[in-house]
């Protein structure tokens, strides 16, 4: 009896704690069911996880960039189709030699605590940008957008007060490049670009933007509350220059869960209107509940990167056009990957790249020759090979792969369908991630599988990755005429003579195959019928609930 | 309870908090020496960061120092200011927030599954080893052996569709009151995950109390007892259940910190805002404060949680005396 009643009162006391314990980790906050959320024009989302920072300056992650897309607002902002339009700017204009850039601020927009919005907010972001005491990861960034001693600030070669931009009066913003950048109005609508007000930064130190009090946008949401690795909520501000064109009311992830079985499980029972189901498994469940799923690119090219450098069984070029033009990758993307969205592809640089006239793209200013699966074709550049070399079988070589779920299931293809191809013997080495990035950086391989995404907006972005001073060319091809053709592409301020060189320079590459590519990368996403006009950015921040609205009552 | 105010008793949980310091600093430097030995550090990306930035980051975070300045400067932040230093991933958030902030989900999911865990493992492996070879004990067996064998991320799933996602959407319970397949912030939210996580608990538990249990039964006393006329009931409750309980209180320690200490597979698919994930992720993307911070936190915790289970072990058991 005495022990009963000791546990008991043991048991009474634990659950009075875990109620006390509960209380003190979150909110308490009633959510609203999904017919609530459409009368009140709210939408829930998974945002996948916990921000790793909503300073727009310090971090450019797609988890950031998708909070801070919707608080912040660049000079440059995109429409529902995915053009650039004039966000906190009403007008860009820039010299004949794309060397000057000067940005006219909208006299309307405000601060979400109702201050103007002025030139000097984005001189002050952009030089804390560069300033070396701050070290923002992406700073790189201005380098690349060819602000005038932006790199010479970064190494403390100068002051940060040197960079080439100037407020001219409250609403005028020059900035000076150090080359022609024409693609600088896509850079401007990038989260590292926002504004940042001086006096909130300074007030607030290392506590800015570290809760919904120390954060003021100038974009159409602003942060509503913030629990950490729980929950985010943002809410129309009426501020906002633009705010009679933004429906939402609300946008709310009510969990941070990154796993996509639960988030697809919790769309199903109406906890969240929008989720990615990007895996095959859930794709599957997608169609077995007969919803409706719809794709977007993720900006991203894949790609077996061949180790050049001499000794490697891939030294020979011969060798790795028979695998550029034997790879059948409908086959890799239909079946291996198995996530619409997905395409597969011959060139490096993605079919979205725009191209020197409005509403034409780089690929097609600049088609690749050549077909997937040319099985007749790999043969002759193998038989060459042979020949040449004096081999009676294609060297034996090793796939470095890491040890994730994904990687080994296409490694395990290509150790398969390479060896076939070439017929020779085809080793894996599975590592931990780290070590495989390692490796390949050390050079250290034959053969990896590696991919590409987008910095920026330009071909550029993926062209000057096989230039021999690039970090992340791991492959050791070093091509003089191609190195020429990409410094004059950087220096040519023609739009038109700019394409030309890259698809001259891409064309060089493909023919070297230093790298052959695979697939350009895609998502797939379910969303509540009645919510409309959310979109995806292969650029910018995904996705984007910026013109959505809920049209009808969402059907059951 | 005498005993216990001694002076052998002070001077005994002296020598261990003593002891428990050591431990820490012990755990604390190994855990530095393989935090570093593992590829990368935690400014490692896929896409290379140019050295010029990399140059501004080490020094900002101190990584251009030679590596024993780094040890030390992290040794006395931790022993003597008591701060386990900022993230690296979540930049701007410092360890100490983390614990703060996101400990008592994982606390409060831990604690749950260690009540139904531990309720529910007992009573079944004390009914299974009164009823020996029945039908119930082979049944408990069997749920056993399946707790063991299935990977819990799967159990996981399997509670999340059969108790939220089928109910919610096909026999349409109300969903205002009905377990929310993924969610935070009210009680019926703990329920799922803590359950979940209580089944290591069960069948742990039901083994070991099962085998005590008979294992008592054979014991000397209980036979005296039954000689004496005692009740079975009598002698179930005061002789073999007191003397069974005595080795399993000792596992309660270990395994109350295993329950708090954040499932990742199971806080991710429950959305329980938890330190599990900020754990997982400081392994993964070398955030030496948040791995440094989160170990040393947990072994400090199991030191503790440990001192007070021999405290404890005294109180039931009087043949222990401390000194």
């Amino acid at each position: 009896m005495v022990l009963k009643s000791a546990m008991t009162r043991g048991a009474a006391a634990a659950l009075f704690l875990v109620a006390a314990v509960l209380y003190a980790s979150g909110v308490r906050a009633e959510q609203k069911s999904q017919d609530q959320r459409a009368l009140s024009q709210e939408v829930y989302f998974s945002a996948g996880d916990e921000p790793p920072s909503m300073d727009p300056t310090k971090q450019a992650d797609t988890i950031s960039s998708m909070w801070l897309g919707h608080i912040f607002e660049g000079l440059m902002s995109y429409d529902p189709a995915g053009n650039i339009i004039p966000g906190t700017a009403e007008s860009m204009t820039s010299s004949e030699d794309k060397k000057t850039w000067t940005f006219k601020i909208r006299k309307s927009a405000r601060w979400q605590d109702g201050k103007p919005v002025k030139a000097q907010d984005f001189l002050y972001s952009w030089r804390r940008l560069v300033d070396p005491a701050y070290a923002s990861e992406y700073s790189f960034i201005a380098i690349a957008a060819g602000i005038l001693n932006a790199e010479d600030i970064i190494s403390k070669k100068q002051p940060k007060e040197n960079l080439g931009v100037r407020a001219v009066d409250d609403h005028t913003l020059e900035v000076q490049l150090s080359r022609p950048v024409p693609f600088f109005d896509s850079l401007a609508t990038f989260q590292v670009f926002y504004p940042l007000r001086r006096d909130i930064v300074e007030k607030f130190g290392d506590k800015f933007a570290t809760d919904p009090a120390s954060i003021i946008g100038n974009g159409p949401f602003k942060l509503a509350a913030w629990q950490k690795e729980q929950s985010m909520r943002i809410e129309r501000s009426p501020t906002y220059w633009d705010a009679d064109k933004v429906r939402i009311q609300a946008i709310q992830s009510p969990a941070m869960v990154k796993d996509s079985q639960a988030n697809f499980n919790n769309f199903q029972t109406g906890g969240i209107d929008y989720t990615t189901t990007s895996s095959p498994e859930i794709i599957k469940q997608a169609q077995a509940a007969k919803l409706k799923i719809q794709t977007f690119p993720t900006g991203c090219t894949t790609y077996i990167a061949f180790n050049v450098r001499p000794g490697r069984p891939f030294a020979n070029k011969l060798l790795r056009q028979a695998v550029r033009d034997g790879v059948n990758r409908s086959e890799f993307v239909n079946k291996i990957i198995g996530v619409p969205g997905y395409k597969p592809t011959l060139g490096l640089v993605p079919d979205y790249m725009p191209g020197s006239k409005k509403g034409m793209t780089y690929r097609r200013e600049a088609p690749v020759k050549g077909r997937d699966a040319d099985y007749p074709s790999s043969q002759k550049h193998l038989q060459e090979y042979l020949a040449v070399s004096k081999q009676t079988q294609a060297p034996s070589f090793t796939i470095l792969s890491d040890d994730g779920t994904l990687a080994k299931k296409f490694v395990e293809y290509w150790q398969n369908s390479l060896a076939k191809l070439l017929n020779t013997e085809v080793r894996v080495e599975s590592v931990p991630f780290k070590t495989r990035l390692q490796k390949s950086r050390d050079g250290n391989y034959d053969v990896t599988l590696s991919g590409w995404c987008p910095d920026y907006r330009d071909p550029m972005t993926f062209m000057d990755l096989f230039t021999a001073g690039n970090d992340n060319n791991m492959t050791g091809w070093v091509n003089k005429t191609y190195e020429a053709l990409i410094v004059k592409a950087a220096n040519e301020s023609d739009i038109a003579a700019r394409i030309k060189l890259f698809a001259e320079a891409e064309a060089l590459l493909l023919d070297e195959s230093p790298m052959v590519p695979l697939d350009q990368t895609g998502g797939a996403f379910v969303v509540a019928p009645a919510l409309k006009n959310m979109r995806h950015n292969a650029f910018g921040f995904s996705p984007d609930f910026r013109y959505a609205v809920w049209d009808s009552q969402p059907k059951h | 309870m005498q005993h216990l105010l001694s002076w052998g008793f002070f001077r005994y949980v002296g020598q261990r908090l003593i002891m428990a310091v050591l431990t820490l600093w012990a755990l604390a430097t190994l855990t530095f020496v393989f935090m570093r030995a593992v590829p990368g550090d935690p400014l490692t990306r896929t896409k290379e960061i140019p050295a010029t930035v990399r140059a501004n980051l080490e020094e900002k975070y101190g990584l251009n120092k030679p590596i024993f300045d780094q040890y030390l400067i992290q040794m006395q932040r931790m022993f003597i200011q008591g701060d386990f230093g900022e993230s690296f991933r979540t930049v701007d958030r410092s360890v100490n927030r983390m614990i703060a902030e996101n400990f008592p989900a994982s606390a409060a999911i831990g604690i749950f599954a260690l009540i139904v865990g531990t309720t529910v493992g007992l009573g079944l492996g004390i009914v299974a080893a009164l009823y020996r070879n029945s039908l119930i004990d082979r049944i408990a067996m069997l749920l056993c052996v399946i707790g063991i064998a299935i990977p819990s991320a799967l159990i996981a799933y399997v509670v999340q569709y059969f108790l939220a996602v089928f109910p919610l959407t096909h026999l349409h319970v109300n969903p205002h009151v009905w377990f929310r397949p993924v969610g935070w912030g009210q009680f019926r939210d703990v329920i799922l995950p803590g359950f979940t996580l209580s089944l290591g608990i069960i069948t742990l538990m039901t083994r070991y109390m099962r085998s005590q249990m008979v294992d008592v039964s054979f014991a000397e006393f209980v036979r005296t007892a039954r000689a004496k006329g005692a009740s079975t009931a009598r002698v179930v409750a005061l002789h073999q259940l007191r003397n069974a309980m005595l080795p399993v209180v000792s596992l309660l320690g270990p395994i109350f910190v295993g329950a708090i200490s954040g499932s990742l597979l199971i806080e991710n698919i429950f959305g329980v805002p938890g330190l599990g994930a900020a754990y997982f992720n400081s392994i993964s993307n070398n955030d030496y404060n948040v791995l440094m911070g989160l170990t040393v936190f947990y072994g400090g915790f199991f030191i503790i949680i440990n001192l007070i289970t021999d405290v404890l072990y005294g109180l039931i058991d009087p043949r222990i005396r401390f000194g």
